[in-house]
């Protein structure tokens, strides 16, 4: 028993000194930060056989492009850098990265295959801890070295972020031409950035909301292609168009589910219009909304087990949420106006819609519960936004007036600041972003 | 042999003596440590100094990075007419257009930028004493003390006059770190704290670094006290492993060396992303 008495009082004596003991340091508390856009050094990217003038330099520049455009990365100018870096394998001198307040450092070597395949090694480098981050080597082919600087700016902005990117990706949207009473519409699609646009149809026909499948290979849209308005499916490597299903009446405003197996749309019944998801499988197709009112623009959660919607039920168009099978449905929005075409994040967070209200289109995000609402960005006309893949950045088109005046697309970062003009050749509406492609 | 109550009773007996006699261990011990001490003359002088020593020191690397202009807003990339061409990809159109490849230069200063300097110290006294409204003579010097000493941010500042110790007080004290070094301190390390945001769960990437300074303010080591689980974490601890790393050398008074030399910092988002 002694012992036993002995041996407790010896712990506690040992822990008592211990912890006064560790008070030794000296504690401080942080609870504020200077958040800015984090500094990154990117030099041009070494090119030892130069088949391809300047191309180590375009893809550096692309890179930097990419990630200031994020509004979280600050590429510093290269006209300040101090080392001149001659190989992927040499250490940087970090000491002469931080002199001029980089933070992290890419550092990146490209070689040639066959004269038309790439190869680039690249490594992104914490000049404050003095260690590598990511190292990666990456091929493909010349021709294709845009798509090689966007993943490599995704891989960038994932490690240093942890948030997945979104560089590397297309948007849909539809191209319009012609006077403003006659425009002609034709789906397109483009890099996220603006470059690469391609038309995809004709504009015999008038089409309307594509939207992207999550594997980025189909377009799901409307088409009055036979004078009814359908909803039709693109597949964008065949280059073939399905229609989706044979419905007694009019089909509009379709979506794919997050697992690309189904999807949802509205249907006219009389005056108004219900909402029906189908089996892509087996053509199966299944009522989720039964009311005479205008219910549209169905959008799911990334989970899919609830899907947001627009409804005149109430006199005006609201958001409301049910359950995938639709079950259970709630009024979400209740400010002042109307509100229209919901889209959920992919984070499952926020869901951004178009806000009507005197006589102004806004894009706005509330979190799925109604809580929290936020206007984006408020004008004349402002409409129809879609998600980037990590849902951080929304995309959105601007009417602007006048005879003259016409659509253009815009992105801005879901805190309202980076609103920036996506560069369309002419009149542009109705973005659709797509998932990461590589 | 001692029956099991009575050696009970005298264990516990004897724990209460021994936290009488060594004390009460309480995290919040060297947080109220700073409050008591106060050094009028020491601190003015100190700041000031500090403010021409880093003034001095920071003309030079400031000039040269005034060379290089500092335009953080990224303008959207604009291209040519000649990009309004596009390919037609429709089996029924044949004659697709390829996409010009006569991308326009951009400006290179459009992407790059070159970043602000790295924070100084000078600027956050002087910030801190200008909202302070410091002024040299000595009476007023006694109100900034009390408000340097007593009150790290935006505080009342009459509250903080009404509470000035004696300064009988200040000889008792003398061999602790004032608390107007420790706000310097903080200060600068949130400057240099830079986290990430906008990731789902940043609010609550709470991360503790420990260091070791040399006597010139110099980190000797850093090591992360908190252990990584996922990405984010990761991330948040390299953050603020860079945040202590920048902000070097620390600015510490030399005599009091032993009470700065080893420094555990806690770095906690949640205000900054209204939580």
């Amino acid at each position: 028993m002694r012992i036993k008495i002995r041996y407790i009082l010896t712990v506690i004596a040992i822990l008592l000194f211990q912890i006064r003991f560790s008070q030794a340091a000296l504690e401080i508390n942080v609870n504020d930060g200077n958040l800015k856009p984090l500094p990154i050094a990117i030099p041009s990217v070494i090119d030892k056989q130069v088949l391809e003038k300047d191309l180590g330099f375009d893809i550096s520049r692309l890179i930097a492009s990419d990630l200031a455009g994020s509004g979280l990365f600050y590429p510093i100018n290269p006209k300040a850098f101090l080392e001149n870096l001659s190989s992927i394998s040499q250490k940087p001198n970090f000491n002469s990265w931080r002199v001029i307040n980089a933070e992290t450092l890419l550092s990146a070597e490209l070689s040639y295959r066959d004269n038309d395949i790439v190869r680039i090694d690249y490594r992104l480098w914490d000049v404050v801890a003095e260690k590598a981050l990511v190292e990666q080597t990456l091929t493909t082919s010349r021709n294709k070295w845009r798509s090689l600087a966007h993943v490599i700016a995704d891989t960038v902005y994932t490690r240093l972020t942890g948030e997945k990117g979104y560089f590397d990706t297309k948007v849909a949207f539809i191209a319009e031409s012609g006077p403003k009473t006659n425009r002609i519409k034709r789906l397109a699609i483009m890099d996220q950035d603006g470059f690469n646009p391609r038309l995809l149809t004709t504009g015999n026909d008038l089409v309307l909301t594509p939207r992207f499948s999550p594997n980025s290979e189909d377009l799901v849209y409307l088409s009055y292609r036979n004078g009814q308005p359908q909803v039709y499916i693109y597949n964008l490597e065949s280059k073939q168009t399905y229609v989706v299903g044979s419905f007694p009446g009019m089909t509009f405003a379709p979506r794919f589910s997050p697992d690309g197996k189904k999807i949802i749309m509205s249907l006219q019944e009389g005056v108004g219009s219900n909402i029906f998801e189908m089996n892509l499988s087996n053509f199966e197709r299944r009522r989720l909304t039964n009311t005479p009112d205008i219910n549209t623009a169905p959008s799911y959660s990334p989970d899919a087990k609830n899907i947001v919607f627009e409804s005149d039920k109430s006199g005006t168009q609201q958001l409301y949420v049910m359950d995938a099978n639709g079950n259970n449905v709630r009024r979400i929005s209740y400010g002042t106006g109307s509100y229209s075409t919901p889209v959920w994040s992919p984070r499952g967070d926020y869901i951004a819609f178009t806000k009507i209200s005197k006589g102004r289109f806004m894009i706005g995000v509330m979190f799925a519960d109604g809580s929290g609402e936020r206007i984006i960005t408020d004008g004349f006309h402002n409409e129809g936004p879609t998600w980037s893949p990590n849902g951080r950045v929304l995309m959105f088109f601007r009417e602007s007036p006048g005879e003259s005046g016409g659509a253009m697309i815009y992105s801005v970062d879901i805190t309202g600041y980076n609103e920036k003009l996506i560069d369309t050749p002419g009149f542009a509406s109705d973005p659709s972003w797509s998932n990461l492609l590589n | 042999m001692l029956s099991r109550p009575l050696s009970i009773s005298l264990s516990i007996h004897l724990f209460f003596i021994s936290i009488i006699v060594i004390g009460l261990p309480s995290i919040d011990k060297l947080d109220e440590l700073p409050t008591s001490v106060i050094e009028i003359e020491l601190i003015v002088n100190e700041l000031s100094k500090e403010i021409q020593e880093q003034d001095e020191n920071n003309e030079d690397s400031t000039q040269d990075l005034k060379k290089y202009s500092a335009t953080p807003n990224i303008k959207p990339s604009t291209r040519s007419d000649s990009t309004n061409n596009m390919k037609i990809d429709e089996q029924i159109e044949k004659e697709s257009t390829i996409l010009s490849d006569d991308e326009p230069e951009e400006e290179i200063s459009e992407i790059f930028s070159t970043p602000s300097a790295k924070p100084e110290l000078s600027k956050l006294n002087d910030k801190l004493l200008t909202n302070l409204e410091y002024d040299d003579k000595k009476e007023e010097s006694k109100e900034v003390t009390a408000l340097l000493d007593k009150f790290p941010d935006d505080r009342n500042i009459g509250e903080v006059i009404e509470n000035i110790p004696e300064k009988k007080e200040i000889s008792k004290k003398a061999d602790t770190i004032s608390s107007g070094d420790i706000l310097n301190m903080k200060r600068q390390i949130e400057m240099c704290w830079n986290p990430p945001i906008g990731v789902r769960g940043a609010a609550n990437q709470r991360v503790q670094v420990q260091i070791s300074l040399a006597k010139d303010g110099n980190i000797l080591n850093v090591e992360p006290i908190t252990r990584s689980t996922n990405d984010v974490s990761k991330i948040a601890i390299e953050a603020a492993v860079r945040a202590v790393k920048q902000c070097e050398p620390y600015k510490l008074p030399i005599d009091k060396y032993d009470l700065w030399k080893e420094i555990k910092f806690t770095f906690d988002p949640r205000n900054m992303m209204g939580g």
